[in-house]
């Protein structure tokens, strides 16, 4: 009975004993041990910035590039999705969900909610712009999309707002942005390590920094006054040209910043040397994957008019030549090409370099922007001036007058790489190209991400689109009705 | 001894220490690049149970068994990526120029669990049981870190109290059990974190880390917190017969099972407008239910040769019948997953969420109504199937006009003689088979002990990606008749039940013409954009696995004659010659209908992309006994 007392006194004590210490609490046990659960208003504008530069330099950036035939996709990913119209829902939907989570619209959501709690007027201000980027960038590819009730906590599935409304509330955003930055103090310089990497990468007199920041809202404004031309009229150039008349200013001091979207109040994304870590994102992907070549139409129209960005957007060959792919993937070989005669790359000595800083909205833009708005409210020969800014700053020679083709050409070829260039086209029909195999036109939209819309009843299905939407045809936007 | 108590307490501890290194002159990464990997792995378990039986008097006989289990796991993991040698060697990280950013994780858990079994046997023939468990793990919310399990089983030994011919019904038992049982949770699931992950563009390609200029960053994950995250519940009930016939030489064993899964803890998709992608809830609820069949017969017994052969049968069912329910939809704004309102198509929130993903143009997912690991895909443009409407690179089609009167899943072709792609993924597709089965043969001659065994799989889709993969770079045999002209519908290239599909009827403006087939269609360009690509609709290459495969035949004979001892000093040599995978009967056009690009794991089943097909093998083995 001894041994049984005892045995019995070991199990009582250990059942006892072990259930009375809290063996379920502890360090690393329900709450994780791996990830920070705040973060500052700071580090989370400079992850905005790092998705900043993925949405806008990459996927999104590649496809406009192809559909207007500035490069065309010449192997896997790239050939089916844009250069031959076959992107799906599945294929884009991390690049939709990445305008709205934590490097999207719910990061500038906090950092503004912190920004107001701690009375930083700037910091509110650029959040104020980028958001305004942001949802304008996204606006214009996908059209109708939720915003007004996004990213709130209380509502699980957000209705779509129409794409009308959704350019007023940008440029509502953008003018809240300006207003705020133009009451923030501007005494002393800027300092790098408050995180604004577009214009405070090095410190500059904090006023320059604040000034720059408003005059790339304003520019954003005329861009987004261009996106409603098809639809509103005139009456949207007017808009559009008094923006820009407040817009970048700072012309560039050389023909190669003039080239590649350098001058000091030029809106850079900042890139770093390290790949897959700060690297300019067109490079990263350039380097891991080969599968984007010249696109024929702009390197014709280059080689035609004899412009030095032909080597500066570019490699050429052995011979001196860049070559070009056409619509449906074929290289276009000038004569005297030695064999294999491969399409060109993009410039790897300029462009293409790691620390190369991507311009998303320049002082060639803005300039272009008046030179339209000019043209198409009467004033050609006001148009001729900022043409020939253009012109003269990357060393080509002046113009005397201008056709209406002449200024967007000039525009094709200063918005290389760059999203917006789409939508110039999808306004102007210019430069005339012609649609990959026999399809009947270019896509004027992407397809909505299939996360969103397998979780968000109020996104159509792919093939019921645009039905539930304001959208003008299964592959156009509603500010885009007619096709080229 | 009628109190038993017993202790047992382990410890495991392994780490794991790598170092990957690539030279400068490496072409995918400028200067050379070195990984190193460390990883910890520690595991502590105590259990300790007391056991006590006793009999009440000749017939009845009882015990109960107490218990506790206290389990400990850790894990760490830290890795960091080295870029650009200043040497080429050492590979150490000082010799590198730059570094990303380092990860550092942990996870840990603990399980706290209590159980208590009770079982009584009366009279030799009823034997029953009751058990309880309470089980308490770390990794879900406070406040919900414990539940019971409870569960009971009875059986009857029936053969002595039904007075059955015992020539025919040797021994019967009839078995019920019910038990109710929960899962581990993912761990770290109760928070809203925020992260320095690299973003993708493009991955693998081009990504961007949140530290930028020499400033740290963060930002918010978009995987939501759940601060009720709570245990799952599995209830199962299982009925089932065994017994012994005629006299020992048969037996035969019938089971079946309804097992049904509430709260399960799934990943379900948020939309990502929200600001968040996915959160992890209780909401799903799953069924299983199947038959399961085992017998043998020993068809002969001399004292010189006997032959046994046995067989089993499987089947099971498995359903997703829930993954909850938005506050919108519980309030009536729209309309509530169920099977109707989501269709294959998956039309209302929470009717799918994904579950893996492997590039194969398809992806595996729960969807309400289908078994759990359907896969999800687009498909050709098809009557009955598709919209009316279909846009296809840049084209509207017409496909619901083409379709009046036309079979259901009747292929619609374009003006230029191709089918078109159906933008709209749809579940299409399932690795799970509808049921197996296996022959087993053992025969024994005068010590020759011969033994064989069937294999069947009835049912299963296997995705063909190598025959796909091939097509688009042209080194598949059937890319040979590039240049010659075929007609959807009549004699387009197809296997298995891919020509259901590819020849089956066909409808639309450009039906029946013939078409060139060539690189526009197997791989990219206007004749066919591609669609009998790896990215192309999923008919092409969706196959049935059904095999019969003979697994196993092996002959062997234990020799213990007075040579063994003379020749090899040995009183005993066994000698067994066996042949694996000998042969394969299937209509699958691949090697192997069996293998799986994920390997052994259940989220991507079923896909055949360059796998080697299993391995024929001949074994010979040689046992010496002193």
């Amino acid at each position: 009975m001894n041994t049984y007392a005892k045995t019995g006194a070991v199990l009582a004590l250990t059942l006892l004993g072990a259930g009375c210490t809290d063996f379920l609490q502890g360090p690393g046990l329900t709450e994780t041990p791996n990830n920070p659960t705040t973060a500052t208003a700071l580090q989370q504008l400079i992850g905005v910035q790092a998705n900043m530069a993925t949405r806008l330099e990459g996927q999104l950036a590649r496809c406009a590039g192809i559909f207007t035939q500035q490069l065309i996709g010449s192997n896997n990913q790239q050939l089916q999705w844009c250069t031959q119209y076959l992107v799906a829902e599945g294929d884009i939907s991390g690049q939709m969900s990445g305008f709205y989570t934590g490097g999207g619209l719910y990061g500038l959501r906090n950092i503004q909610a912190a920004a107001v709690a701690s009375g930083d007027q700037f910091l509110l201000g650029i959040a104020k712009v980028w958001e305004g980027l942001a949802m304008g960038t996204a606006t214009s590819v996908w059209g109708d999309l939720p915003y007004s009730e996004a990213v709130n906590p209380a509502i699980s599935l957000p209705k779509l707002d129409s794409q009308e409304s959704i350019y007023a509330a940008v440029q509502a955003r953008l003018d809240e942005g300006i207003a705020i930055l133009q009451a923030a103090t501007a005494t002393g310089n800027c300092v790098p390590l408050e995180g604004d990497l577009i214009y405070c990468a090095t410190a500059v007199p904090k006023a320059t920094e604040i000034q720059r920041w408003v005059r790339a809202a304003y520019t954003l404004k005329a861009r987004f006054h261009l996106h409603l031309v098809e639809r509103n009229g005139n009456a949207e150039y007017a808009l559009a040209l008094a923006a820009a008349q407040n817009g970048i200013s700072e012309a560039p001091t050389t023909p190669a910043d003039a080239m590649h979207g350098r001058a000091p109040g030029d809106f850079r994304m900042f890139h770093g040397s390290v790949q897959d870590f700060d690297a300019n994102v067109w490079a990263e992907f350039l380097l891991a994957r080969q599968d984007i070549v010249a696109g024929n139409t702009l390197v014709q129209i280059l080689t035609t008019r004899n412009d030095p960005r032909l080597l500066a957007y570019f490699d050429a060959n052995a011979q001196g030549q860049v070559v070009g792919s056409d619509q449906n993937n074929v290289a276009v070989r000038p004569t005297g090409c030695a064999a294999p005669c491969a399409p060109s790359v993009v410039n790897t000595t300029v462009r293409r370099q790691f620390t190369f800083r991507q311009p998303i909205v320049t002082w060639a833009e803005n300039q272009l922007i008046m030179a339209e708005a000019k043209y198409m409210t009467g004033d050609s020969a006001g148009a001729v001036v900022h043409v020939d800014a253009v012109r003269t700053a990357v060393g080509m020679p002046a113009l005397g007058n201008v056709s209406f083709n002449d200024v967007m050409t000039e525009k094709y070829i200063a918005m290389f790489q760059n999203i917006d260039v789409w939508s110039d086209f999808k306004r102007t029909c210019i430069p005339a190209v012609t649609p990959f195999g026999t399809a009947a036109e270019v896509l004027g939209r992407l397809p909505y991400g299939s996360a969103e819309r397998t979780a968000n009843p109020n996104l159509p299905l792919p093939s019921a689109y645009p039905a539930g939407t304001t959208g003008s045809s299964p592959v156009r936007n509603w500010n885009d009705p007619n096709p080229c | 001894m009628w109190l038993q108590v017993n202790w047992t307490l382990g410890g495991d501890y392994n780490s794991d220490d790598r170092t990957y290194a690539y030279g400068q002159a490496s072409s995918g990464t400028n200067g050379g690049q070195l990984e190193r990997w460390q990883f910890y792995d520690r595991l502590f378990d105590h259990n300790l149970t007391a056991t006590g039986t006793h009999q009440f008097n000749r017939n009845v006989r009882g015990g109960l068994t107490v218990g506790q289990n206290l389990n400990e796991t850790y894990f760490r993991q830290v890795d960091i990526f080295a870029q650009t040698w200043l040497a080429p060697a050492p590979f150490k990280l000082q010799n590198t120029t730059t570094r990303t950013l380092p990860n550092d994780a942990e996870q840990r858990r603990r399980v706290e669990g209590y159980f208590a079994q009770a079982n009584v046997d009366l009279y030799d023939q009823l034997y029953l049981q009751a058990r309880i468990r309470n089980d308490a793990n770390s990794a879900f919310s406070r406040g919900h870190q414990r539940a019971w399990y409870p569960g009971g089983s009875a059986a009857w030994s029936f053969a002595k109290a039904v007075h059955l011919p015992e020539n025919i019904v040797s021994f019967g038992k009839v078995r019920l059990a019910y038990g109710e049982s929960g899962q581990q949770p993912p761990l770290y699931t109760t928070q809203d974190v925020y992260t320095a992950v690299a973003i993708a563009d493009f991955n693998p390609g081009s990504l961007q880390v949140p530290t930028l200029n020499g400033v740290g960053g963060l930002y918010a994950s978009a995987i939501r917190g759940n601060p009720d995250i709570a245990p799952e519940r599995v209830r199962e009930v299982e009925a089932g017969v065994d017994l012994s016939l005629f006299r020992g030489r048969a037996d035969l064993s019938v089971t079946r099972y309804d097992s049904r899964a509430k709260d399960v803890v799934f990943a379900v998709n948020l939309a990502p407008s929200t600001g968040f992608t996915q959160k992890y809830i209780n909401a799903g609820e799953l069924t299983n239910k199947g038959w399961e069949l085992t017998g043998s017969v020993r068809a002969l017994q001399r004292s010189d040769l006997s032959i046994e052969v046995g067989g089993n049968w499987a089947l099971n069912r498995n359903v997703v019948t829930s993954l909850g329910a938005t506050p919108e939809q519980i309030a009536g704004d729209f309309p509530m997953p169920t099977p109707e309102n989501c269709g294959p198509e998956a039309k209302v929130p929470r009717c799918q969420i994904g579950i893996g993903n492997s590039f194969a143009g398809q992806t595996t997912h729960a969807q309400i109504g289908y078994p759990l690991g359907v896969w999800r895909a687009t498909d050709f443009a098809r009557c009955g199937i598709s919209d009316n409407s279909i846009s296809f690179g840049g084209t509207t089609y017409n496909v619901g006009a083409a379709c009046v009167g036309a079979p259901r899943g009747a292929l619609y072709i374009a003006p230029n003689g191709f089918p078109i792609t159906d933008p709209t993924p749809r579940a299409i597709g399932n690795p799970w088979p509808d049921w197996t089965a296996g022959l087993s043969l053992t025969a024994n001659y005068r010590g020759v002990q011969l033994s064989a065994f069937l294999e069947h799989r009835h049912g299963g889709d296997v995705l063909n990606m190598t025959r796909a993969s091939m097509y688009q770079y042209g080194t598949h045999k059937d890319t040979e008749i590039r240049g010659e002209t075929r007609t959807f519908g009549k004699d387009m290239i197809c296997y298995n039940k891919t020509c259901d599909v590819l020849n089956g009827p066909v409808v639309g403006p450009g039906a029946g013409t013939a078409v060139v087939i060539g690189e526009g269609w197997f791989s990219g360009g206007p004749l066919g954009s591609g669609q009998g690509a790896t990215g192309g609709p999923i008919s092409t290459r969706i196959e049935d696995g059904t095999f019969t495969r003979l697994r196993e035949v092996s002959i062997s004979y234990s020799f213990r004659d007075p040579w063994v001892n003379k020749i090899v000093g040995m009183r005993q040599l066994d000698v067994k010659l066996s042949g694996r995978n000998l042969k394969l009967w299937t209509d699958y056009s691949g090697y192997d209908p069996e293998v799986n690009l994920g390997g052994a794991q259940n989220a991507n089943r079923g896909i055949d992309w360059f796998n080697a097909p299993l391995a024929r093998a001949w074994v010979v083995q040689l046992t010496f006994f002193h």
